[in-house]
């Protein structure tokens, strides 16, 4: 929150005092509540580095005197529930510190909890590719070596829905995500939700919240050209704001070339988000290898430059006669493929089938359910798929 | 001979209802036409007349064709018993012994399908060849029987076939295309688009670049159709070929407003 000048102020300590020693976590009580996003951590109300002039967290705006003063209204990282927590450890039963030693503090912190996110996506050669149990098991297998990660899905197509924390309609595979995150679904994780009612006309959905009933060719003219990019970075930026790593599923093939200019939800999300991509493609009904290569072939040099792997899903017996296949699309292609996945059994509810709208909004035995085959799923990615390529190709980035 | 194969860029992509289509089409202007599916796994058979098996997609076909099943069809069927057992026919009877892994078997099956194409040919104006799986399947092809090495064997031009339904058509269609080599590329003469739903304006522009793209023409955008895929688990065989005669027949006018047959004419007379 914006506190004018107040840090240099005797006072202000007293306030970052008092703030730590109420409970941690978030403060529905507090009349400003939320201030920044519903489930802030509000540990650190008044924040003890303040002004850090960190400009990655901050910016100097005028003040109501006509000077400048630091803002930091925008800063998220500070109420992440983990930096919270940290920092109120460390400044806890200690005399007030320099500024000085504060920073020194921060940038300890800093390398823990990241102040962006890293960022990486899976695209699909054709939709069913498996790319959203993918991006559920990837979410898992971070979540579980201690990152704070969070699922993106810029724009999806689907009947079937979750309820977000804050009360609207997302799509309910992100909310799976979310849950593979162990995190409550918000609207951000995706911001763009088509419900289809049929004769080309889906009902858009934007933040949870009813937008506007659009036919195709409307969605793609004008919403997606106008409107769609803001919704799409903002919301991207504000989970890239909150947690370490984002992992983020296209729609779709990204190679539509009748729709290249106007797909949001692929290569342009990719570059909203400069997320380094991985292909996956579901062999089971054959033509991986071409769908594969054509996927990366109908796409500009530029935006091929940032697929940096291939996982190949759903397959059925031995893996082993892939191998030359393997080798030769490595070699067209100049990218390793990370992986072969063995088709998996599981009982998460299928994107469009019905009645499973209900069962994602329950809690209890369903959720013990959907644990389960999270877990199972993780650990069969994390089996036959290059995890520590996955994350050299997030710390490289594109 | 005059000839015509269809190849896919998946399994499932339509090639058995596309080719079904040529058989029906050609039979009506009054050619004597054979289907033929060098190669075919599939639990779903026929017995014919005179007592062969193969498989039921080609005995669908011969009777959109107006002729009786016969063995010259399907020389080479691979039928999945229980457990992981396989059985394999050849010419229309089962063989004892052979597997499919085994490197001289592939000299067995291609002789198998010689001499079927032979007599389909032998029996036929035109022979409408059908492809097996995904036509590029880079891991298997020295391998490959029933795809490129049948259109090499029959001389036969080809259609490529994707199934848009799933998505990814473009990239399934270039990249088949693309990982053959170049002297068997230059047998593929057109390509269909299948299963499409939606506004056919929003994808012209595609059709237009992909043909830009690989310098062959397109030659139709099917649309979805239900009917399709009802070739399973109907116990009588007579009312099964019924429905499914009835259902071609509905098909194939349909198709008429989205398939450039002309130009699958010429295509076959060698004018493409």
């Amino acid at each position: 929150m914006m506190v004018d000048s107040e840090g240099e102020k005797e006072d202000y300590w007293d306030k970052v005092v008092e703030s730590l020693s109420r409970p941690n976590g978030t403060n529905v009580d507090c009349e400003y509540y939320p201030c920044h996003h519903q489930g802030q951590d509000c540990t650190l109300c008044f924040c003890p580095f303040y002004p850090c002039l960190d400009d990655r967290l901050g910016k100097y705006v005028k003040s109501r005197r006509g000077g400048q003063v630091w803002s930091c209204e925008d800063c998220l990282w500070i109420h992440r529930p983990d930096v919270g927590r940290d920092v109120k450890m460390r400044l806890h039963g200690s005399d007030r510190p320099t500024h000085n030693e504060l920073l020194l503090i921060k940038k300890d912190i800093e390398r823990l909890y990241r102040i962006r996110a890293k960022s990486i996506m899976i695209m699909g050669a054709t939709s069913g590719a498996g790319k959203t149990l993918l991006v559920a098991a990837l979410c898992r297998i971070f979540a579980d070596k201690g990152m704070r990660v969070a699922p993106f899905k810029s724009q999806n197509m689907s009947t079937s829905s979750a309820i977000a924390t804050e009360g609207g309609e997302i799509s309910q595979a992100q909310a799976i995500q979310a849950f593979a995150c162990r995190l409550e679904p918000e609207s951000r994780m995706n911001p763009i939700l088509l419900k289809p009612e049929g004769d080309n006309i889906s009902q858009v959905i934007v933040l949870g919240q009813p937008y506007q009933k659009m036919d195709a060719r409307t969605y793609y003219d004008d919403f997606v050209t106008n409107e769609g990019y803001g919704i799409v970075k903002n919301s991207f930026d504000h989970l890239a704001r909150r947690f370490d790593l984002v992992v983020i599923e296209g729609a779709g093939s990204p190679a539509e070339i009748n729709l290249s200019d106007v797909d949001l939800a692929n290569m342009k999300t990719a570059e909203i988000t400069n997320a380094p991509c991985i292909l996956i493609v579901n062999i089971e009904w054959g033509g991986a290898f071409a769908y594969a290569y054509g996927t990366l072939m109908l796409l500009s040099p530029e935006q091929r430059s940032r697929f940096k792997g291939i996982v190949i899903n759903n397959m059925h017996g031995s893996a082993t006669d892939l191998q030359k296949g393997i080798d030769k699309l490595e070699r067209l292609l100049g990218i390793p493929v990370l992986g072969v996945v063995p088709h998996i059994d599981h009982s998460l509810p299928e994107e469009d089938s019905q009645g499973a709208h209900d069962r994602s909004n329950s809690r209890g035995p369903v959720n013990k359910e959907i644990d389960v085959n999270i877990a199972r799923i993780a650990s069969t990615v994390a089996e036959h798929v290059d995890i520590e390529s996955i994350l050299k190709i997030m710390e490289d980035g594109v | 001979m005059n000839n015509i194969m269809v190849l896919g860029s998946t399994s499932g992509a339509g090639k058995s209802t596309i080719s079904a289509l040529l058989c029906k089409h050609f039979t009506l202007q009054g050619m004597n036409v054979s289907p033929f599916k060098a190669q075919n796994l599939s639990s779903k058979t026929f017995i014919t007349p005179t007592g062969e098996e193969i498989g039921m997609s080609q005995a669908y076909q011969a009777w959109a064709c107006k002729r009786e099943p016969h063995w010259s069809m399907n020389p080479v069927l691979f039928k999945p018993g229980h457990e992981s057992s396989m059985q394999i026919i050849l010419k229309g009877h089962p063989i004892a012994d052979a597997t499919s892994r085994d490197p001289s078997s592939r000299e067995v099956f291609m002789s198998a399908v010689k001499d079927g194409y032979r007599v389909a040919s032998e029996r036929s104006d035109i022979v409408v060849l059908e492809g097996s799986g995904g036509a590029a399947e880079i891991n298997l092809s020295d391998r490959d029987i029933a795809n490129m090495t049948t259109a090499e064997l029959a001389d036969a031009p080809v259609i490529l076939v994707g199934d848009i339904d799933r998505g990814g058509v473009f990239a399934g269609i270039y990249g088949t295309f693309m990982l053959l080599p170049p002297e068997k590329r230059i047998r593929i003469k057109s390509f269909i688009i299948n299963r499409f739903r939606g506004d056919i304006s929003i994808l012209e522009p595609g059709i237009e670049r992909l043909e830009e793209l690989l310098d062959i023409p397109c030659a139709g955008v099917l649309p979805y159709m239900k009917s399709q895929r009802i070739t399973e688990d109907l116990s009588d065989t007579n009312q099964e070929k019924h429905v499914w005669m009835k259902n071609l027949e509905e098909f194939y006018h349909i198709s008429q407003g989205h398939l450039n047959y002309t130009l699958l004419e010429q295509i076959v007379a060698g004018n493409q």
